[in-house]
């Protein structure tokens, strides 16, 4: 018997905060971890998600095209054909289509600036998942090392859920890598975004583990 | 040991074919309208005639442009203060 597909959604009502960057990054990740197979799948109409991987050389993770219609049936299969884990792409903005793809999640990642406008922000996206009874878990990005700032938005954050111990900081790799179709851990597997990346999966899947054992000793 | 995906056709996309899902609204339709400068003293009409073919022009072109016709308006008289340098 395989294992039950698990989703991850990336969701922020803010743009520009680095929800296509996670998505590869962390499905690359899962796939070095020796978690996959991995499968990619690009719900925001702006495609980055997809050109970044037609640019990509390998073909690990995989990316599934979809509608948002298609999505419950195309997840379905997805878990039928052995992918253990998907990673879905959306668009910045609160909506009933983002809610759609949020209720399809075993997991809502949620990338957050440490600005005051993205903390501002993320009121609506916490709400959607809350709505839907997803696990969730904020995950700071393009902080600036040792900056004050990104201490005090992890303590703001940590309010609301629980909050990624592993920051995705502003550096020039996130970027450089993306543009060949690459990743962190792909163009320097000792940097220290590439650690990030790693440590971020494992929290994320071990986040995954504890909402899937508290399901089961519920249904138990 | 991690075991390959099983694939059939169309399930995953090919290099050089992937593509985001197409029926997403788009994104300036889905985010929160932005609210639009409130000139001092709210709108207040301008009346004034032109001919046909320069109306139908103007409103095909705001139309086009996705602009109301205030705004065509607005721009255009900045553009033309703008190239007379006043």
């Amino acid at each position: 018997m395989h294992e039950r597909l698990q989703v991850i959604v990336f969701a922020s009502q803010k743009g520009g905060v680095g929800k296509t960057t996670l998505t590869a990054n962390l499905g690359v990740a899962a796939e070095m971890a020796g978690d996959g197979p991995a499968v990619l799948i690009d719900t925001d109409p702006q495609g980055s998600l997809a050109a970044w991987w037609n640019a990509r050389e390998a073909e690990t993770p995989a990316l599934a095209p979809t509608t948002l219609n298609e999505l419950p049936a195309k997840l379905q299969a997805l878990g039928e054909a052995g992918f253990r884990y998907a990673f879905l792409d959306t668009p910045p903005a609160i909506t009933d289509a983002i809610r759609a793809v949020v209720k399809r999640a075993d997991f809502v990642l949620i990338p957050v600036k440490a600005s005051p406008h993205d903390l501002r922000a993320v009121g609506r996206t916490v709400e959607i998942a809350q709505d839907e009874g997803k696990s969730f878990a904020f995950v700071v990005t393009q902080a600036k090392s040792n900056a004050l700032l990104t201490v005090q938005a992890m303590a703001a954050l940590s309010e609301h859920g629980v909050v990624s111990p592993s920051v995705m900081h502003d550096r020039v790799d996130y970027a450089a890598s993306m543009t060949d179709g690459r990743t962190v851990q792909e163009t320097d597997g000792r940097s220290r975004s590439a650690s990030e990346m790693a440590e971020l999966w494992e929290f994320v899947k071990g986040k995954m583990n504890e909402s899937t054992k508290a399901r089961k000793a519920k249904v138990a | 040991m991690k075991k390959p995906a099983a694939l059939s056709s169309g399930l995953v996309a090919i290099k050089g074919s992937a593509a985001p899902a197409h029926d997403m609204p788009t994104r300036s339709a889905s985010l929160a309208p932005t609210p639009g400068p409130d000139p001092e003293g709210g709108l207040q009409p301008l009346n004034f005639r032109v001919g046909a073919e320069f109306r139908r022009e103007f409103k095909t072109y705001a139309a086009a442009h996705d602009l109301k016709l205030n705004e065509l308006l607005r721009r255009s008289f900045e553009a033309y203060r703008k190239q007379h340098g006043d």
